[in-house]
Formats: C-alpha cells, sequence, structure tokens
C-alpha cells in the first residue's frame, strides 16, 4: 500500500471498475446512489441542456454535484472530464464550449468508454473524445486545458493529493477547476475510512 | 488539499442533498454528507507544474 494512504489505490479501483461497470451496463438497476435524469434535475442542470441529449448519454451519469454551477464554460474552451463515465458532463461540455472547443474525457472502466465513446459518435461531436486512464495519470498533455472538471471521482481516489497535481499540470496558467463532490459535515471514524468496502458502497 | 496543491481563488458552491430517497440516504445522514460545486484556479505566473511526484506524462498529437 501507498505510505500514509488509507486504503490501496490498486484494490479500490478494482472496487470502483465494478460498481460502475454494473452504472455502465444497467443503468436502471438500484444504486445507494441517484442515477440518470432524475439525478441531473436534482442537481440542478439545466433542463433544456439535459433534454437535448438522448437517453444513453444521460442514464449513467451518477454524478453529485453540478460542476458547471458556479460558472459556465465559455465558448472555444478546452476542457478535461476527469472520470468520464458515461460521458454526460462531457457532453454538457461540449454543448457549452461549441464546436471551436475541444473536450477530452477520462475514465478508466472499459465499460464506460465504450458507452460514452459510442454515444459521441452517434452525435456526431467531432470536437469530443474519451481516453483510458486514471486521475492521478491523466493522459493529456502538460498546461492544454483551460478547464478541468470532474463529478463525484476525487472522492473515490486514494491519493486525492497526486490527482490535484495532476489536475494542476494539464490545466494551463491561469486556467481553472471546476468540480463537484461530496463532502461530510461530521468526522468519520478512522476504522471506517480504512474500511474499503465503505469506499463505494 | 487545493491550495496545498498550488490553486488559489478557491470558491464553494451550496450544498446539494445528493443521496436524498436513495439506498444510501441513512449513510449520508449520519456523517452529514452533500454533494457540492467547487471552483479553484492554476496561478496565472504558476510554474510549470506544481506536481511534485509526476504521475503521468502524455503528449496529444
Amino acid at each position: 500500500m501507498a505510505q500514509d494512504l488509507p486504503v490501496d489505490p490498486d484494490t479500490l479501483r478494482q472496487q470502483v471498475r465494478g460498481k460502475y461497470r454494473e452504472v455502465a451496463l444497467d443503468p436502471g438497476a438500484s444504486f445507494h446512489f441517484h442515477t440518470g435524469r432524475g439525478l441531473a434535475s436534482r442537481l440542478g442542470y439545466e433542463a433544456g441542456e439535459v433534454d437535448a441529449l438522448p437517453d444513453r448519454a444521460v442514464e449513467s451519469f451518477a454524478g453529485v454535484g453540478n460542476p458547471f454551477s458556479l460558472r459556465r464554460l465559455a465558448p472555444g474552451e478546452r476542457v478535461v472530464d476527469v472520470g468520464s463515465g458515461g460521458g454526460f458532463d462531457s457532453f454538457i461540455a461540449a454543448a457549452q464550449v461549441g464546436p471551436g472547443g475541444h473536450v477530452v474525457g477520462i475514465d478508466m472502466t472499459a465499460e464506460m468508454l465504450d458507452k460514452s465513446r459510442q454515444t459521441a459518435a452517434a452525435l456526431g461531436l467531432g470536437h469530443v473524445q474519451f481516453r483510458d486512464g486514471l486521475a492521478e495519470a491523466i493522459p493529456v498533455e502538460d498546461a492544454w486545458a483551460d478547464v478541468v472538471i470532474s463529478n463525484g471521482v476525487i472522492n473515490l481516489c486514494a491519493d486525492k493529493q497526486a490527482v490535484f497535481a495532476e489536475i494542476f499540470r494539464v490545466l494551463r496558467p491561469g486556467g481553472r477547476l471546476q468540480f463537484a463532490d461530496i463532502a461530510n459535515g461530521r468526522p468519520v471514524p478512522a476504522g471506517a475510512v480504512r474500511d474499503i468496502d465503505l469506499w463505494t458502497g | 488539499m487545493l491550495q496545498d496543491s498550488g490553486f488559489t481563488d478557491v470558491v464553494i458552491g451550496e450544498a446539494v442533498d445528493t443521496f436524498g430517497g436513495a439506498k444510501g440516504e441513512d449513510n449520508a445522514r449520519a456523517f452529514d454528507v452533500y454533494g457540492y460545486a467547487f471552483m479553484a484556479r492554476r496561478p496565472p505566473k504558476s510554474p510549470a507544474s506544481g506536481d511534485r511526484r509526476r504521475a503521468g506524462r502524455w503528449v496529444m498529437r
């Protein structure tokens, strides 16, 4: 196990892949979190932007907040979506930056990548692409991005400092990180933090 | 943690009841877990990378 981390990163990744494989393949199943259009509405996404997307672009959405709520993306911006899942936030970003912008989604779950790539192809979005990669090793060159977005992903990474360092690297100087994630108002007991089953369930 | 990584101008949005009505609601209530939007900026004059561990390298075509 990496030094000072509460759980083993590789073991956690396997659990996360397993959980989100289910969300990709069977999005209508019952999870401990909400999914799909109902979740997008709960989190305050603009209805018009969500309604414009086909079901397959929305059904596997499992975010925890709205990374666009504090600032709408600008036309032409270059965006990296860390933990892009089924591609929902990447497609919202693609609409906001327009065809003059560019969106790169990163995910480590094969079934999610397959789904997001097929949806992007079906939508004819030439300015969106999805790459296999980890939040701790983002497959994007230094200082490429104007904006990095992420939604409900960093809390599932054992080494959060490594994730933020990678995001810092891929952002251009002056670029913005816009992400959504969960935070707890009461301390979680140390034993629970080390219980890897509680991270994904 | 964001500031430790070199980010500035950190903004935190309103809490959202992410798990309300879901199977995970009881655990979320037990620890006051909510969803938040965050925004932060890489300083305009920051060095080439704030990453002291350099987790990955890749060059876009």
